[in-house]
């Protein structure tokens, strides 16, 4: 099996194809510190993408309450229990080119060739039940059941259990990995990786429903469509980043998720491109951190961590960078204050930036200027005349 | 993680009984009031703003913890904490 290298590993690994990066990859930054769970993001791609019969139940971006939801249900630790414990990342060996250290344990890729010889699986995974898929976010934001506790509940079911200790949203679409799980698993070679901007697609004339992908990739973000029988997933809003959209005349834009966050949590940009905002949150401030790196698919939707969760669990989601991250955000340079700021500015794709005095600049494809934002905004308080009354 | 209680009605979704301790030594309430508070100053809120948001239910977070800590608590996390470097 040829090895590729995967800088969140440290390390190289084996994967079932070549390694060839794309000319430009594909990334966005989320700050889970801003998220309110609003799901505007969510219905901005349900409505979007995916309001067709057979559809239903598919929702390419979702945001869920951490530890206690996941859709599919449980996807997280079902995947984390596959794999087992492993002994993470060796940070002694950290260096410019390593920045988490060596990863000493098993990826999902290795770890199926070792204990899954004759399953057939490039990684391992599992396949979701039906019901798994079906009801995200239920009570994810209650302690627990109604149904097996009337304790913390008033008799007509209007006020419902609170957690006591800490919970965050994670907010998650296709990682469209470099090295994609759900790619290396599809017996047809249905599904590729775009080498103009990384984006993973399915081939829908090639696809025959096996729902291998669901099974293989550890963020279950292939879907299988009942009625169609073929699977789908998140196209990263392609025609956007094109810039086939008439909207900018050419000019690419931000995926309808992270345009319409409302919370401005989320910035688009490419990860490999020193010039990038999100190569700059990544690899130089090191805010921005990977979810589950140790799969080994190096996911390309990276998160500020919440600040007040417990670290080890944060660890385990986010790897050895969490330390680290949590400190500099919390103690942010002008240079990042001023990145911050471009955060949700606009609808177009943020090519590259600059900091210059209390404004940060950010330009586009062409360099020209499409967005210019005061780091010390002021606030505008509506005139009364103008208030929303109902 | 707990798996859903299908006992009394096959749709029924609900996790059951999810316990999840914090940290030893760690105040996460008093950790995600602050981290609300900076982040809210970051977007240029005033302390009135801010503290109207935590006495506000709909924002399920900050009022957790107006709640558990109290109007007073907040008030002074609110006035103390700033959103340049620390």
């Amino acid at each position: 099996m040829p090895r590729v290298y995967n800088w969140q590993l440290g390390r190289e690994m084996e994967y079932p194809y070549e390694g060839k990066r794309p000319t430009r990859q594909f990334a966005a930054v989320f700050n889970i510190n801003r998220c309110i769970a609003c799901q505007t993001c969510t219905m901005a791609c349900k409505s979007t993408w995916t309001y067709s019969k057979g559809q239903e139940s598919m929702w390419w971006n979702n945001v869920e309450t951490k530890p206690y939801g996941g859709y599919p249900q449980s996807w997280d630790v079902k995947t984390l229990e596959l794999l087992g414990p492993q002994p993470g990342w060796d940070g002694s060996m950290a260096n410019a080119e390593k920045p988490y250290g060596v990863y000493r344990g098993e990826t999902l890729f290795e770890a199926a060739k070792k204990r899954a010889a004759t399953s057939g699986e490039q990684a391992l995974g599992y396949l979701p039940t039906e019901k798994e898929w079906r009801s995200p976010n239920f009570y994810e934001d209650t302690a627990y059941s109604t149904l097996a506790s009337k304790e913390g509940r008033t008799a007509d079911g209007t006020k419902l259990p609170e957690h006591k200790a800490w919970f965050f949203y994670l907010q998650r679409i296709c990682n469209h990995c470099t090295y994609p799980a759900c790619l290396a698993a599809c017996p047809r070679g249905a599904i590729y990786k775009r080498p103009e901007d990384g984006i993973v697609l399915i081939d829908q004339g090639q696809c025959r429903g096996y729902r291998k992908c669901v099974e293989q990739c550890p963020y279950k973000k292939p879907m299988f469509n009942p009625e169609t029988r073929i699977s789908e997933k998140c196209i990263a809003c392609y025609p956007r980043v094109e810039g086939s959209d008439p909207l900018t005349e050419g000019e690419p834009m931000v995926t309808r998720c992270i345009s319409a966050c409302v919370g401005k949590i989320r910035l688009q940009g490419w990860i490999d491109d020193p010039e990038s905002p999100v190569h700059y949150l990544v690899h130089r401030a090191k805010v921005a951190l990977p979810l589950y790196p140790q799969f080994g698919t190096e996911p390309n939707i990276y998160y500020i961590p919440p600040r007040w969760a417990p670290r080890g669990y944060l660890k385990q989601m986010f790897g050895p960078g969490v330390d680290y991250a949590i400190k500099e955000y919390a103690s942010p340079t002008d240079e990042l204050l001023g990145v911050l700021q471009l955060f949700g500015a606009t609808q177009r794709l943020i090519y590259s930036y600059k900091v210059d005095g209390d404004e940060v600049i950010g330009y586009g494809r062409k360099k020209q200027e499409v967005i210019r934002v005061p780091i010390d905004d002021p606030v505008i308080v509506r005139p009364e005349k103008h208030f929303n009354v109902t | 993680m707990a798996e859903p209680d299908d006992s009394q009605n096959p749709t029924d979704f609900e996790l059951t009984h999810v316990v999840v301790p914090g940290e030893e030594g760690r105040d996460h309430v008093a950790e995600m009031a602050e981290t609300f508070v900076i982040e809210l100053k970051r977007m240029h809120w005033s302390n009135e703003k801010i503290l109207a948001a935590f006495r506000n239910p709909f924002y399920a977070g900050p009022y957790y913890a107006f709640k558990e800590r109290g109007e007073e608590y907040v008030r002074d996390l609110v006035e103390s904490v700033w959103s340049k470097p620390e």
